[in-house]
């Protein structure tokens, strides 16, 4: 569905990311991992268009999206969250997640009750919706922002870090949200995380970034054995 | 939350119309510039309140709309009507040929351009003869409208009124719509906006534009209320007082806008004995604001749930949080 080819950022000398390529499925959790600073999210920002790569491309289906502005990708169907929570912090929580359908032609009748079904989906108590978003719990807050980047029924989602500071049971709710995300619509979720039981538990497939090259790709299974994996990253 | 709203706005319409019908000819003087300046604001209010860009140079689309009408009825026969709509498309013009370069860079640097814009408009306005130079064109034909000349100061401080009147109402339907919702967006985070799919620079045009025909308007209606035109009435100082009205009432609040423009003009008239103190209390009140109320004196409430409510749909209305957070 999403296809990266030979993807690669630089900043004046230093190399944020170089030839990363890999796709993302419909219907799959494709995780990314890698240790700070390894270019996770800056791919994030080539993908939906705030950073223009410097070399490769991105095609999203048949089509080339490669250096397009954020707003016309997202308007083709890629949708994201942000690693620090970034809502629309005195509007509402309905407000926040009616937004995210905002450019579609959907109704707003229409809206509001995907609103309230996501809203039962992730569950989001529907008594907060009528709350300033910004005055929210945090667990609450990642998942308002997962809903309004839901809303739209994006062709691939991609989700920055949504464990950071959350518990442990707020993180396997993540986990069952993003599953059962996957495996409820026409969907492909890329998950950035640091958590490795979150990635073993959510992703079909993982992929291991290390100072802005490709470590090495596979099953969480195959990740979890690699040597090269294990001495970058996960051994310490 | 409306209902504690509500005895400030009908206090301010009695004031507002027991002004013209105390027959009081300076009360009436003042009571007109106030309303220009409150239609002033309400239009800055559109493009600083509502889309978040700073514009420090707003009195040049004001001078743009009043040089346009001067001159027209200075040099030519066009009826006032059309003169009128001609400063407001003009301004609207150069409200894009300035936009449209700077609305792509970050808010701080559109208030620069912008207060370099509003310095050479009223440069060329000084040095050019068309103009009238430094001491501008005064004797201007009275306007007709109809059968109607317009001469009486009050009939100039009905129109003001009215001209406020449509503002207030066209600032709140508009932000109604999802054009208004778009606006909040990008003023709260332009990234996200960009992130749900907003075209941030085709929306802040937008506010930009609407800002400056607004602005062409409310020079044309000052033009021939005063009767003549000079290049002093439109100093950087008068741009900030616009943002000061803007910033002191309470961004994006309508009342909030015309109680600052009452702080900032109407206030400082009455004490006009003082007159050099006034930039100074300006100083001490804006810094007092900033510690002690940062959102302004009225603070906005903006429900981001148009165009239809989806209450209908048995879903709690949307609002900000300043009902919960104020009871």
């Amino acid at each position: 569905m999403l296809k990266v080819s030979n993807v690669g950022l630089r900043f004046g000398g230093i190399h944020a990311i170089q030839n990363i390529s890999f796709e993302a499925q419909t219907g799959q959790v494709l995780g990314l991992i890698g240790p700070n600073g390894a270019g996770k999210t800056s791919l994030f920002n080539c993908i939906t268009g705030f950073y223009r790569p410097t070399t490769g491309c991105v095609k999203l289906g048949d089509q080339d999206i490669t250096g397009r502005k954020p707003y016309q990708i997202s308007r083709r169907g890629i949708r994201r969250t942000f690693q620090n929570i970034r809502l629309f912090g005195d509007l509402s929580v309905h407000a926040n997640i009616v937004a995210g359908g905002h450019v579609l032609t959907t109704s707003e009748v229409q809206l509001s009750e995907r609103c309230h079904a996501l809203c039962r989906e992730l569950q989001i108590d529907e008594t907060y919706l009528a709350r300033r978003s910004g005055d929210l719990p945090y667990g609450i807050q990642r998942r308002v922002e997962l809903a309004r980047a839901l809303i739209a029924q994006p062709k691939i989602l991609l989700v920055d870090e949504p464990g950071a500071g959350l518990n442990g049971a707020e993180r396997q709710l993540i986990v069952r949200i993003l599953r059962n995300v996957v495996e409820g619509r026409e969907v492909g979720v890329i998950l950035i995380e640091h958590d490795i039981g979150m990635v073993a538990r959510a992703c079909d497939h993982v992929v291991v970034l290390d100072r802005g090259r490709m470590l090495a790709e596979g099953s969480p299974e195959e990740i979890r054995r690699n040597p090269a994996v294990i001495s970058a990253y996960l051994g310490n | 939350m409306r209902s504690r709203q509500f005895p400030i706005w009908i206090f301010l319409a009695i004031v507002a119309i027991a002004i013209p019908v105390s027959g009081n000819g300076y009360y009436l003087s003042v009571g007109t510039t106030v309303l220009i300046f409150a239609v002033l604001a309400v239009g800055l209010n559109v493009v600083l309140g509502y889309a978040g860009l700073l514009d420090l140079g707003y009195v040049a689309f004001f001078a743009i709309g009043s040089y346009v009408t001067a001159m027209l009825l200075y040099y030519t026969e066009l009826p006032f009507l059309l003169a009128f709509i001609l400063s407001g498309i003009t301004a609207g013009l150069f409200g894009m040929l300035v936009g449209a370069p700077t609305l792509r860079l970050r808010t701080d640097y559109l208030a620069i351009v912008t207060i370099g814009f509003g310095e050479i408009v009223r440069i060329v306005a000084t040095n050019l003869d068309i103009t009238g130079g430094p001491t501008g064109l005064y004797g201007l034909r009275q306007p007709v409208v109809g059968s109607y000349t317009i001469t009486e100061p009050i009939a100039y401080y009905w129109i003001a009124l009215g001209m406020l009147m449509v503002g207030l109402s066209f600032s709140a339907m508009i932000r109604r719509t999802k054009l208004g919702a778009a606006w909040a967006y990008i003023r709260y985070d332009e990234e996200v906006a960009q992130a749900v799919g907003i075209n941030p620079f085709l929306v802040k045009l937008s506010a930009y534009g609407l800002g400056a025909i607004w602005g062409g308007f409310a020079g044309s209606i000052y033009v021939v209320s005063v009767g003549a035109i000079s290049p002093t009435s439109f100093t950087f100082g008068q741009s900030l007082l616009i943002v000061m009205s803007v910033v002191l009432g309470g961004q994006g609040s309508l009342l909030g806008v015309v109680v600052g423009t009452l702080c900032v003009i109407a206030i400082p008239e009455a004490f006009r004995a003082a007159e050099s103190w006034r930039l100074l209390g300006f100083g001490i009140a804006l810094i007092a604001l900033m510690l002690w109320r940062p959102t302004g004196l009225i603070r906005d409430r903006f429900k981001v749930d148009a165009p239809s409510n989806p209450a209908q749909s048995g879903v709690p209305s949307v609002t900000t949080g300043a009902r919960h957070a104020e009871g």
